[in-house]
């Protein structure tokens, strides 16, 4: 889970590790605090969330900017997390990672881990009202993009 | 609801789900466990360093308290020492000062019977003097 939220929100397989790692250390710590499996997973995701965040932040790393790094990728469906998913599925990873972080972070929470927008905003700490925008923006955003990758599958 | 609508429905559940088709888990990558675990036992004999040190930094610090405070008795003792002594010598003084004063009075009162003694002699000798001038 939390490998997977860090992958899906950097989209670097490397830095979702470090961060991961992270994750963990402090999750060792922070154990006696913890008090059941829940709340352990509650504290796993939102730390993950907001660490993989602070990455991508800190390493200016911005997936749509990189559409080389992107297009090497497709080449090598076995690197992709999405890849067994079918072209669609890459489509979908690529059109994923342009999309505004916020926008990005509510659609990973609520598709990859099934939480609902309430859940969703107790991970990141914006209100309901804020969450449930994200997730209509971010739909909308990748109808639109998915359409246009549509077109251009058909007529290449 | 007009066939737009209805459309961009349809659309919209597509995409959610092939977004839930395509976001499934990815599991991490083989050795990410022994990674993890690895930087767990770095980071607790980093720990333990640390706690060596700080407790050879507290010992350095008693140590350093203990001989502030040595200091400061040596200090406060050598200080009475040093009160004491003057003490001494200010009574010395005063003692070498009484001892002077007698003295000087001695000395007057012995200048004193000089004085007298000699004009004693000097009226007698006057008064022999004039006897001697009178005959």
């Amino acid at each position: 889970m939390v490998f997977s939220v860090a992958l899906r929100l950097v989209g670097d397989r490397g830095l979702a590790e470090e961060v991961a790692q992270d994750v963990f250390l402090e999750l060792h710590s922070w154990l006696p605090r913890l008090e059941s499996t829940d709340h352990v997973r509650h504290w796993l995701r939102r730390v993950a969330t907001h660490r993989a965040t602070d990455a991508l932040r800190r390493r200016k790393v911005r997936p749509e900017g990189s559409s080389e790094e992107w297009e090497e990728k497709h080449d090598r469906p076995g690197d992709s997390a999405s890849a067994d998913c079918g072209p669609m599925g890459v489509a979908m990873e690529r059109m994923l990672l342009s999309l505004p972080e916020a926008q990005r972070t509510v659609l990973v929470l609520r598709y990859g881990e099934d939480l609902t927008p309430e859940e969703i905003a107790r991970t990141t700490g914006d209100p309901v009202a804020t969450v449930k925008s994200h997730l209509q923006r971010g739909l909308q955003l990748l109808r639109r993009k998915g359409s246009v990758v549509l077109k251009e599958y058909v007529r290449g | 609801m007009d066939n737009n609508e209805r459309n961009e429905v349809i659309e919209l559940e597509a995409v959610e789900h092939d977004l839930r088709t395509c976001l499934r888990h990815v599991p991490a990558p083989e050795g990410f466990t022994d990674r993890v675990m690895q930087r767990v036992s770095e980071r607790e004999a980093a720990r333990k360093r640390k706690h060596s040190l700080v407790g050879f930094a507290a010992a350095h610090k008693r140590a350093s308290w203990w001989t502030a405070i040595a200091a400061t008795l040596l200090f406060a003792i050598g200080g009475d020492m040093v009160h004491l002594h003057h003490v001494r010598e200010a009574r010395r003084e005063a003692e070498a000062q009484q001892q002077l004063d007698l003295a000087m009075q001695l000395t007057n009162h012995a200048l004193e019977q000089v004085d007298t003694s000699m004009e004693r002699t000097q009226a007698a000798r006057l008064t022999q003097i004039a006897l001697e001038l009178a005959k």
